[in-house]
């Protein structure tokens, strides 16, 4: 009967009086529907809670996860950049940063690869500290501690820069979190800013992550020519058309 | 022949690792197992990309799986873990509708029976959690919003008042945020039957 039906969040919730309880023990006991009902709702509610749980360290262990899955699975990479950056030093201190901000998008498939930040924002002091650390923390694939930093900025900025919500969006990216990162980088690549097209390329790819392929297709072609992740775009849209 | 069900296994130091987040201990998961993924992976269509992703992902779901400090590991932490890794990876290649790859796991584990079976209801609880965490996803903002919270806290009174609402209504919308939940997940091909 549909009147047990709605008391079973509150019998799952303790919340039913000892009568009512009786009652629908009961009838759980007579009706199958009822008992199943029941039992996928107990399970429902012992997953969920169990996960948000879960979901308190859950920064920290991706971090973990990405730093041992670059050692493991990446060596040959990791011995490369290490040649690259020695180039870097003996590089004109103009060129580094560009040279930096490019490697890692050319002549590579990994999707998820995020670019190094450089710090190119004029704050007050305490807010350029707090910034430097930020971006120090994303360099260092920390991206809880990075996205902590940039999710206070934005709540006590009145109006947040593009800056901030494109980084928090990447740092989302670098936690997994891509149901957080979208809306922020959706904000930045429908809007003017300089970071439009990295912004569209990295919606994209969080939408592909989760499983949204038309969303994904849309923002990875608004990915212009011109963009260093042009290339990277075309190439996760082919691999989408190739699933 | 002796059932390893109910028994913790002593490999259960490898769910600890992750639930405590220790680097040293996690870092033996990958030394042990990741080339042996990676295999399997490569072998099956796939790239070495491919393995670094599903291995990464099929670690973050048994850590998620085994929040809360009562879950048991019941067989080798291996056995889990591959059959976690290659039913992600036959999933994203039926998405993407690549080759048919059937018994994979054989080629890398070749525990005993009872193990391998073990290994398969602990993984297939982990795969039916995740998939119930995508199909809260589908839910709307304010239910999303209201089972979280109520599945965060006993504070439900707090909870109603900070939304503005009373702690009826909470309930009320609570028990149908549960119930469409409850909809999609029996018409999600895994919770049929």
């Amino acid at each position: 009967m549909e009147h047990y039906f709605n008391k079973i969040q509150d019998y799952i919730d303790g919340l039913l009086s000892e009568e009512e309880r009786k009652e629908f023990e009961k009838q759980l006991t007579i009706d199958t529907a009822l008992r199943e009902e029941t039992l996928l709702r107990q399970e429902l509610n012992n997953t969920i809670q169990k996960h948000l749980q879960s979901e308190q360290r859950l920064g920290e262990m991706t971090e973990t996860l990405e730093q041992l899955k670059q050692a493991h699975f990446y060596k040959k990479n990791i011995v490369s950049l290490n040649k690259r950056k020695w180039l870097y030093t003996i590089s004109a201190a103009a060129g580094m940063m560009l040279i930096l901000f490019l490697s890692g998008i050319f002549n590579s498939t990994q999707f998820d690869r995020l670019p190094e930040l450089t710090t190119s924002v004029t704050r007050s002091n305490a807010a350029a500290g707090a910034q430097q650390e930020a971006i120090d923390a994303f360099n260092r694939q920390e991206y809880n501690t990075s996205a902590a930093i940039w999710e206070k900025q934005r709540t006590e900025e009145k109006d947040s820069n593009a800056t901030t919500i494109y980084y928090l969006g990447l740092s989302y990216i670098g936690q997994k979190q891509y149901n957080m990162a979208i809306p922020l980088l959706e904000q930045i690549a429908g809007g003017p800013s300089v970071y439009k097209e990295e912004a569209a390329y990295f919606a994209g790819f969080a939408y592909y992550k989760t499983d949204h392929s038309s969303q994904s297709a849309y923002w990875l072609k608004q990915v212009g020519p011109k963009s260093p992740y042009h290339k990277k775009a075309r190439k996760l849209l082919n691999k989408m058309k190739a699933a | 022949m002796t059932s390893t069900k109910n028994m913790m296994h002593p490999d259960q130091k490898y769910i600890t690792y992750l639930q405590h987040n220790d680097y040293k201990g996690i870092e033996q998961i990958y030394r042990l197992y990741a080339g042996k993924v990676s295999r399997m992976i490569v072998a099956n269509n796939g790239t070495e990309e491919d393995a670094a992703d599903v291995f990464q992902e099929a670690l973050t779901d048994i850590y998620k799986s085994s929040a809360g400090g009562t879950f048991q590991l019941t067989c080798p932490f291996e056995a889990y873990l591959i059959i976690v890794c290659k039913r992600k990876w036959l999933t994203q290649l039926r998405n993407q509708k690549k080759i048919q790859v059937t018994n994979i796991e054989e080629q890398v584990y070749t525990g005993a029976e009872d193990e391998r079976r073990e290994a398969e209801r602990l993984a297939l609880m982990t795969e039916r959690e995740r998939i119930v965490m995508q199909l809260l996803e589908q839910l709307s903002a304010t239910c999303r919003e209201i089972i979280k919270a109520c599945l965060s806290s006993t504070q439900q009174e707090q909870i109603a008042a900070r939304m503005g609402i009373t702690y009826g209504y909470l309930r009320k919308k609570k028990s149908e945020c549960m119930s469409g939940l409850s909809k999609l997940v029996k018409r999600h091909p895994m919770f049929k039957n």
